[in-house]
């Protein structure tokens, strides 16, 4: 039996509420993982050598700091992963949402 | 010419991209200065690395790769791509965040609403678009030098440059930050895939990067490490203190106001997380090859005789068909060619007098046939005047005429990224200045638009101007590194105290200012006042407390400390120190203007106005 439809009020955008920070304990962390990368980008001691050489013709000072390239690109990922700022953007789109512009 | 002609074509090509962007715009004035804030996020990830990619980090960096060898990729490549994604991370979200919810469209905007500021953002300002000046001046000079090297000489600099500045201007003038950020988009993909493709003809055209290397490592065994080819395999020429300076160099990309500001452009907060991620490995695909093939390519010696060529040194002296130069001196490169033993350098200096050698890339090649181990130490020497031309001259021996275009192309992709900084200075004159002093209001946004478009076109004619003089000056790495890079590096302290410490006031950032504006006036007065003429790689002290050497001067620039650190060290320090110590001694702002900045969990909206 087909149904009439029946009309509906429109209903405001429910308000999502604003996700939580980051722990301090994650960020923390992340810190750390951070600045222990720094740290190891003074590889002082292949300063002198170009050796171990990587598949024969990378020396040890490149392929060092390329490694450590990767890693920081493995090291944002986790980041985005676990300590995403979403409570800003959430900030920003409900400002948005109340004051939108003309 | 043909590689000329392919250049020529890309640079057609992203003028039409850039008017065709012209066609999609509101004509509101958000929407000229930060496409309504409504970039995707490939787009967005693209556009973002080609701002921030220049004609620095390709020709720049295997220049410098070919003086110091491989440690460059560590002195620039690997810390920015920890430190640049980490700022996006941080400092970028709430940029995006701010200029959302408050409307703002630059960093004084920002300033001035959370410190309550005035006239101390002119200020700012005046410091920012003063460093930025010359960052824009380094666009222009890569685009003549680009122009020029894939012609042969043919496009002279000046001309390349002129091209280039005209078509950036155009694009920006039109498109706006819609059309910049198209065109950077289709420039980043340009330069990785062809660049990629570029790297691996070349390393075939060089017989593999296997036997250069081993061949440049044997070479350390002998009395001088230091000055043999080896040593670029290592970091020996780079001083420790200078390695561990360059940390602080990457907090500058945060602070410099075409990258904060395409941080306001992003739709969603969600553009950034791919961007973070990727932006390391941009880095790796762009830098990692620049840097191994301005490297190896010590070994090339047609590659050593097409740099020296392209010289200005020698370039004065084709021009004048050899003989004595205004100052009645021989260049020593006649001298040796006079001299050889090998008739095919007496043959080619009698080819020069006469005239017959009209263009460099000419010279370069008569250059390249020659054997005589005087005239190839000589060629060496000026190749290193003319370092930033390596790559250059790579790809127009290695490659075939079309994909020489091509990468060239590519390489005018990376030059091109002063159409961003033109941008952000039109916007900050715009935003900062037109609109702080009550003129948009007056006159409309049609108005506030059009002013802005006027300062582009004076600010390209003037950066245009500028590049025609300094060129011979000094190396586009040099002139970056010291002013825009250093300078702005130690803006970074104000921007983080403005978004993360409640207790800081405007006079605090003033002060930092004030004493970063000191420091390069400082800086430029002594590049100007002294001069090092000991042996190369050595340095004099300028200032000295007691035993200690406070600053000294080396060949090309100022240095802090035997350490030999760069110049943001103390400027960095300083920064820090007044930021902190001037706030704590002066009035906050009011508690009404903190909780706009700092809300505390769950009413983030509650004093929300836009506008």
């Amino acid at each position: 039996v087909p149904t009439t439809p029946t009309p509906t009020t429109p209903t405001p955008d429910p308000v999502r509420p604003t996700r939580r920070r980051p722990g301090r304990s994650i960020v923390a962390l992340l810190t750390l993982a951070f600045a222990l990368l720094l740290a190891l980008r003074h590889d002082y001691w292949n300063w002198d050598t170009p050796r171990p050489l990587l598949f024969g013709f990378l020396p040890v000072g490149l392929w060092w700091q390329v490694l450590l390239t990767l890693l920081a690109s493995a090291l944002m990922a986790i980041m985005v992963r676990v300590a995403w700022p979403a409570h800003l953007e959430d900030q920003a789109l409900e400002a948005e949402r109340r004051h939108p512009d003309p | 010419l043909l590689p000329a002609l392919v250049v020529f074509a890309y640079l057609a090509l992203v003028l039409y991209v850039g008017i065709f962007a012209f066609r999609r715009s509101t004509g509101r004035a958000e929407d000229f200065f930060v496409a309504n804030r409504s970039l995707g996020t490939a787009v967005f990830l693209l556009s973002l690395f080609a701002t921030n990619m220049t004609s620095f980090s390709i020709l720049g960096s295997s220049g410098l790769s070919f003086r110091l060898g491989i440690g460059v990729f560590g002195l620039m490549a690997s810390t920015s791509a920890l430190i640049l994604p980490a700022a996006l991370f941080i400092i970028g979200t709430r940029l995006w965040a701010i200029g959302k919810k408050y409307g703002h469209m630059t960093q004084v905007q920002i300033f001035r609403d959370r410190w309550e500021m005035g006239h101390i953002g002119t200020v700012i300002f005046a410091l920012q678009a003063l460093m930025l000046i010359p960052y824009v001046i380094i666009g222009v000079m890569g685009g003549g030098e680009t122009l020029e090297g894939v012609s042969g000489g043919r496009v002279p600099y000046w001309l390349g440059g002129a091209v280039v500045a005209l078509v950036v201007m155009s694009y920006v003038f039109f498109g706006g930050m819609r059309g910049t950020a198209w065109v950077n988009a289709l420039q980043s993909c340009m330069f990785l895939v062809v660049g990629t493709i570029a790297f691996v003809i070349i390393a075939r055209g060089i017989g593999g990067f296997g036997p250069t290397v081993r061949a440049m490592e044997a070479t350390l065994a002998g009395p001088r490490p230091v000055q043999s080819d080896g040593a670029l395999l290592t970091r020996m020429r780079i001083p420790p203190g200078l390695y561990a300076s360059y940390l602080l160099i990457p907090l500058s990309s945060i602070m410099f106001p075409h990258i904060a500001i395409f941080c306001l452009t992003a739709r969603r907060m969600g553009s950034f997380r791919k961007t973070v991620i990727f932006y390391p490995l941009c880095i790796l695909i762009l830098w990692a090859p620049a840097v191994l093939l301005g490297t190896v390519a010590t070994r090339q010696p047609a590659v050593v005789a097409k740099m020296a060529a392209t010289s200005d040194t020698v370039q004065q002296w084709l021009d004048r068909k050899a003989g004595p130069g205004p100052k009645g001196d021989f260049l020593r490169l006649e001298t040796l060619l006079a001299d050889s033993a090998d008739p095919a350098a007496r043959a080619l200096l009698a080819d020069v007098r006469a005239g017959a050698v009209a263009y460099a890339h000419d010279l370069g090649e008569r250059m390249a046939t020659l054997d005589d181990p005087p005239l190839r130490a000589e060629m060496r020497q000026l190749a290193l005047t003319n370092q930033d031309s390596v790559m250059l001259a790579l790809l127009d021996h290695f490659s075939p005429p079309l994909l020489a275009g091509l990468l060239g192309a590519a390489i005018m992709a990376c030059v091109m990224a002063s159409d961003s900084q033109i941008l952000a200075l039109s916007t900050m004159w715009s935003q900062d200045v037109f609109t702080y002093y009550g003129h948009t209001e007056r006159l409309g946004e049609r108005a506030q638009i059009w002013s802005a478009r006027a300062f582009v076109v004076v600010l390209t004619i003037v950066a245009y101007l500028v590049a025609l003089a300094v060129h011979q000056y000094a190396t586009i790495f040099e002139i970056a590194v010291q002013y825009a890079f250093a300078g702005y590096a130690s803006l970074f302290p104000v921007m983080a105290a403005c978004l993360f410490w409640r207790r800081s006031t405007k006079w605090g950032a003033l002060a930092a200012t004030l004493w970063i504006i000191t420091c390069l006036a400082g800086n430029t007065w002594a590049q100007l006042a002294t001069t090092y003429a000991g042996p190369p790689g050595g340095a004099t002290p300028l200032l000295k407390l007691g035993d200690l050497t406070l600053f000294q001067r080396e060949g090309t620039r100022i240095t802090f400390t035997e350490w030999r650190m760069l110049l943001v060290v103390p400027m960095f320090a300083g920064s820090v120190l007044l930021m902190w110590a001037v706030s704590l001694a002066t009035r906050p702002p009011a508690a009404a203007t903190i909780a706009r900045y700092f809300p505390s969990r769950g009413d983030g909206q509650a004093t929300v106005t836009r506008g």
